[in-house]
C-alpha cells in the first residue's frame, strides 16, 4: 500500500491524524460519533438470523474460489481480507470481519450481537444522522434461526424490529416458516415489505409493492427489494405455494428504468443475492446506483465500486450494522460514507425497552433453551466453504444416534453461532446452529453413483464461475467420506476419489445415508423403520452422553487447486 | 483417507496436470454446461434437415430463461427476435439432454415473432432458440439451465 492509499483508507475510516488512530484503538466508541455527511442515512442489518442474545460468531478461515472470482469481494477471508481493506490486525474490525486471531480476540473483545445492542445502536445512529433523513432497512435472514424465533414462530423477531422501527424488508429464510405464517407476520410487521420478484406462479404478479420511494431532504430515493432467488431451489417447496422467484434480470431492469422514468434521483437494491450475484448484476444493470446485499454474510468494510454502481454488504449474526451517508446530487449519488459498525456489547450500552421486551420473550422459555447440554473443549464453528467442526459434531451425533449410517450430510448453510473453548454448549446455543422449521434426520439407501452426482451438483452450485449459475450456501459436509475437490474442474469432474469408510466409492453399491435440512432424502429410498427425529434433538442426546465435546478440526478432504487452512482451535 | 494416501494418490504436480487438461477440454467445449451437440445434432437433422453447424448465433435472437431452474418440470422461456414480422418464419427450442430435444415449433403467420411458454427440462442442459427466417436461416441463442438436486444456504 502506498502512503496515499494508506492515507485515503484513514480518511475513508474518519480518522484523520495518528493521535485519532491510536485513540479508536483504544476507545472504539469514538467509532460510533460520526460527523454529520451528506443528505441521506441508511442504516442497514441484514441477516441476524434471529439471533437474539450477544454471541461469538467466526467468520470463515476459507471462502474458496473458482479462478475468475479470486481475489473477489465475495471470496475474500483471513489476512487477504485483512490486506484487502486494511484492517489493523488485532482491531475490533479486524476481529469483526476476518477468523484471524478468533479465540483470543474474542475473549478481548467479549461477544456481539444481540437484539437490544443491535436496537441500540440502530436508534442511536438514526438519532445522531436525523430521524428525518434516516432509513432503516433490513436485508432478510432475520426472522429465522434461533430457539426463540422457532417457539414462536417468528412472533419474537416481528416483535423486535417494531420496536427498533424498520422501513423495509426483504426475505428468503422467512419462507421456511411457511407461506401463510409469512403473510400473517407480514400484516402485523409495521416496515413494508418491498421485493420486485417473489411473484404469483401463475401469472407473474409481485405479491408486495416491488419498490418504494422516499423523499428526503428534496431529493427522491427508490429503494427495490430483491429476496433470495432461489427459495424454491433451497427448501421444501410447500413453503412456498403459488410462488415464484428467481433473478428476473430484465424485470430488475424495467423496474429500474420505471423509477428512473419517474424522476427519482438515486436507485438502492435491497438485496438478499449475495456478494457475487449482486457483483454480477451491478455490472449488467443500467441506472442502480446502490445495491445493499445480504445472504452471503460477507462485510465490505470499505464500499465496493462496480461500474457506476456503488455495493456494500452487511455481515451477519447482528455482528454489525451499516451507516451509509449519501451526499446527492440532482440523478444521483455525488458521494457516500460507508461505517460498519461492530455491536461490540463491551463498548454499547443495550437499549433499555428492547432488553425489557427480551426478558418477557424469553420468559416462558428460558427452562428449555437454558439448560446446558455439555462443554465445548475446543472451538465449535459453522461458516466455512468445506468444513465445520459443528458439522463433524452433527456427523458424529447421527451415528450414534444410528450405528448402521456410513454417511451423513449435514448442510451447507451460512448461520450458525461459534462456541468458544471452554464454555458450556446449551439448548439455545446448539439452536443457533439448527433451528430448521423441517429439522428431521432422514436415514435412507442410496446408490454410490447417486452419492457422487450430488456432491458433484452441490459443487457445481457453490463454485460455478459465473454467479448466474450460484444457487448459494457452502458446500454439504459429508461425514464418512473422503474426496479430493478440484474447484476449478469442469461440472461433473469436481469431486475425486471418493472414499466411504476408508473405501473407495463403489458406483453400484447401495450406502446408508442421513441427511437433515436438505432435500437429498428424496433421492434415495427411505429405510422404514426409523421415524425422522428432529437433528437438535439427536445432537442434545449426544452432548448428553459424551459430557465434553472436543473436535480439533481435521477436514477428511484435499483441495487440489487452492489453498485451505484450518483455524486455531484452541486446543 | 489417512493422511498416507493422500500423498500417495495426489503427488502434487501430477493432480495440477490432469486438472488443466480437463479444464482446457471445458474450454475447448464453449463451455456451456451440459451440452450434448450430438445429440442436438440429431435432434435438427430431424427435425429441420440441417446440422448444429448451420446455425448462426444471432444477437437478433433474444432468449430469457432462468439460469437455475425453480423447478425442471415447469421452467419458463421467453423467446423474441428483433426481426420484421414478415421475415420469420418460425420458432424452435430444443434442449441438449431431453430425452427428445425438440421442445416445440411455433410456425408464425405475419405475427410478432415472440413466443413465451413454459417447458420441462430433464437436467442441467442448454436450452436452444432457434428462429428460421423465411429465406433459410437458423438463428441461434443459446443459456444453459441448471436443473439441481437443491439444499441450501
Amino acid at each position: 500500500m502506498t502512503r496515499r492509499e494508506a492515507l485515503k483508507l484513514l480518511l475513508a475510516a474518519g480518522i484523520t491524524t495518528p493521535r485519532a488512530f491510536a485513540q479508536a484503538m483504544e476507545r472504539p466508541e469514538v467509532l460510533y460519533d460520526l460527523p454529520p455527511f451528506g443528505d441521506i442515512t441508511l442504516l442497514y442489518s441484514t441477516d441476524l438470523h434471529a439471533q437474539l442474545r450477544p454471541h461469538y460468531f467466526m467468520e470463515p478461515p476459507n471462502l474458496l474460489a473458482p479462478r475468475a472470482l479470486e481475489g473477489r469481494p465475495g471470496y475474500l477471508t483471513g489476512e487477504a481480507a485483512l490486506r484487502y481493506y486494511g484492517l489493523q490486525r488485532g482491531s475490533l474490525e479486524a476481529h469483526l470481519c476476518t477468523y484471524v486471531d478468533f479465540v483470543a480476540l474474542a475473549e478481548r473483545f467479549g461477544p456481539l450481537g444481540g437484539a437490544a445492542y443491535v436496537g441500540a445502536l440502530i436508534k442511536r445512529q438514526r438519532a445522531q444522522a436525523g430521524v428525518e433523513r434516516t432509513l432503516v432497512l433490513d436485508g432478510g435472514d432475520t426472522w429465522t434461526n434461533s430457539g426463540l424465533s422457532l417457539l414462536t414462530r417468528g412472533q419474537a423477531m416481528v416483535e423486535w424490529m417494531n420496536r427498533v422501527g424498520f422501513d423495509h424488508m426483504v426475505f428468503h429464510w422467512e419462507y421456511t416458516l411457511g407461506r401463510e405464517r409469512v403473510e400473517e407476520l407480514v400484516g402485523a410487521l409495521e416496515a413494508r415489505v418491498v421485493s420486485f420478484n417473489i411473484v404469483d406462479d401463475l401469472f407473474g404478479d409481485p405479491i408486495y409493492p416491488p419498490y418504494a420511494i422516499h423523499t428526503i431532504g428534496g431529493y427522491a430515493l427508490g429503494v427495490i427489494g430483491f429476496s433470495f432467488p432461489y427459495v424454491k431451489v433451497s427448501h421444501p417447496e410447500e413453503f412456498s405455494q403459488g410462488l415464484s422467484f428467481g433473478v428476473r434480470e430484465h424485470e430488475l431492469q424495467r423496474y429500474v428504468d420505471e423509477l428512473r422514468g419517474m424522476g427519482v434521483d438515486a436507485v438502492v437494491l435491497l438485496s438478499h443475492g449475495g456478494v457475487p450475484l449482486d457483483t454480477a448484476l451491478a455490472a449488467r444493470i443500467r441506472g442502480l446506483d446502490l445495491i445493499l446485499s445480504g445472504h452471503t454474510h460477507d462485510f465490505t468494510p470499505r464500499p465496493v465500486r462496480v461500474g457506476s454502481t456503488w455495493l456494500a454488504a452487511g455481515g451477519s449474526a447482528g455482528k454489525a450494522v451499516l451507516r451509509l451517508d449519501l451526499k446527492m446530487r440532482k440523478g444521483g449519488i455525488a458521494d457516500l460514507r460507508l461505517r460498519t459498525l461492530p455491536v461490540a456489547t463491551s463498548v454499547l450500552e443495550p437499549d433499555g425497552e428492547l432488553e425489557h421486551f427480551l426478558q418477557e420473550a424469553y420468559a416462558l422459555h428460558s427452562g428449555y433453551l437454558g439448560q446446558v447440554l455439555g462443554t465445548a473443549q475446543s472451538l465449535i464453528y459453522k461458516r466455512d466453504s468445506l468444513y465445520s467442526t459443528f458439522d463433524e459434531l452433527a456427523g458424529r451425533a447421527i451415528r450414534a444416534a444410528y450405528p448402521e449410517v456410513e454417511v451423513a450430510f449435514s448442510p451447507g448453510t451460512r448461520w450458525g453461532t461459534t462456541i468458544l473453548p471452554g464454555q458450556p454448549i446449551t439448548m439455545e446455543a446448539l439452536l443457533a446452529f439448527t433451528s430448521f422449521t423441517y429439522p428431521e434426520v432422514y436415514v435412507f439407501k442410496l446408490k454410490g453413483e447417486r452419492l457422487h452426482a450430488v456432491l458433484e451438483d452441490v459443487a457445481a452450485n457453490a463454485f460455478n464461475p459465473d454467479p448466474f449459475y450460484q444457487q448459494g450456501g457452502d458446500m454439504s459436509r459429508v461425514y464418512g467420506i473422503s474426496y479430493e475437490l478440484a474447484v476449478n474442474a469442469p461440472t461433473g469432474q469436481r469431486v475425486r476419489s471418493l472414499e466411504v469408510g476408508g473405501q473407495p466409492l463403489e458406483p453400484s453399491r447401495e450406502y446408508v445415508v442421513a441427511a437433515y435440512g436438505g432435500r437429498l432424502q428424496r433421492s434415495g429410498t427411505p429405510l422404514e423403520r426409523y421415524t425422522p427425529r428432529p437433528v437438535y434433538d439427536v445432537i442434545a442426546e449426544y452432548i448428553r452422553q459424551v459430557k465434553t465435546v472436543q473436535i480439533p478440526p481435521r477436514p477428511a478432504l484435499r483441495v487440489l487447486d487452492q489453498s485451505y487452512v484450518v483455524p486455531a482451535w484452541g486446543g | 483417507m489417512d493422511r498416507r494416501s493422500f500423498l500417495k494418490t495426489s503427488a502434487g504436480a501430477v493432480a495440477g496436470a490432469v486438472l488443466s487438461s480437463s479444464l482446457a477440454a471445458a474450454l475447448a467445449q464453449g463451455g456451456l454446461e451440459g451440452e450434448d451437440v450430438a445429440k442436438l445434432d440429431a435432434a435438427l437433422q430431424k427435425a429441420l434437415g440441417k446440422g448444429y453447424k448451420d446455425l448462426e448465433p444471432s444477437k437478433d435472437v433474444k432468449l430469457v430463461a432462468p439460469t437455475i431452474a425453480e423447478s425442471g418440470a415447469n421452467v419458463p422461456v421467453e423467446i423474441e427476435a428483433a426481426l420484421p414480422a414478415e421475415e420469420v418464419k418460425a420458432i424452435h427450442c430444443f434442449c441438449d439432454k431431453n430425452p427428445t430435444p425438440l421442445l416445440f415449433s411455433v410456425f408464425l403467420s405475419g405475427v410478432a415473432p415472440y413466443y413465451a411458454t413454459r417447458i420441462r427440462i430433464a437436467e442441467t442442459a442448454p436450452v436452444r432458440a432457434v428462429v428460421e427466417t423465411k429465406d433459410g436461416k437458423l438463428l441461434l441463442a443459446s443459456q444453459s439451465v441448471r436443473v439441481t438436486v437443491g439444499g441450501c444456504g
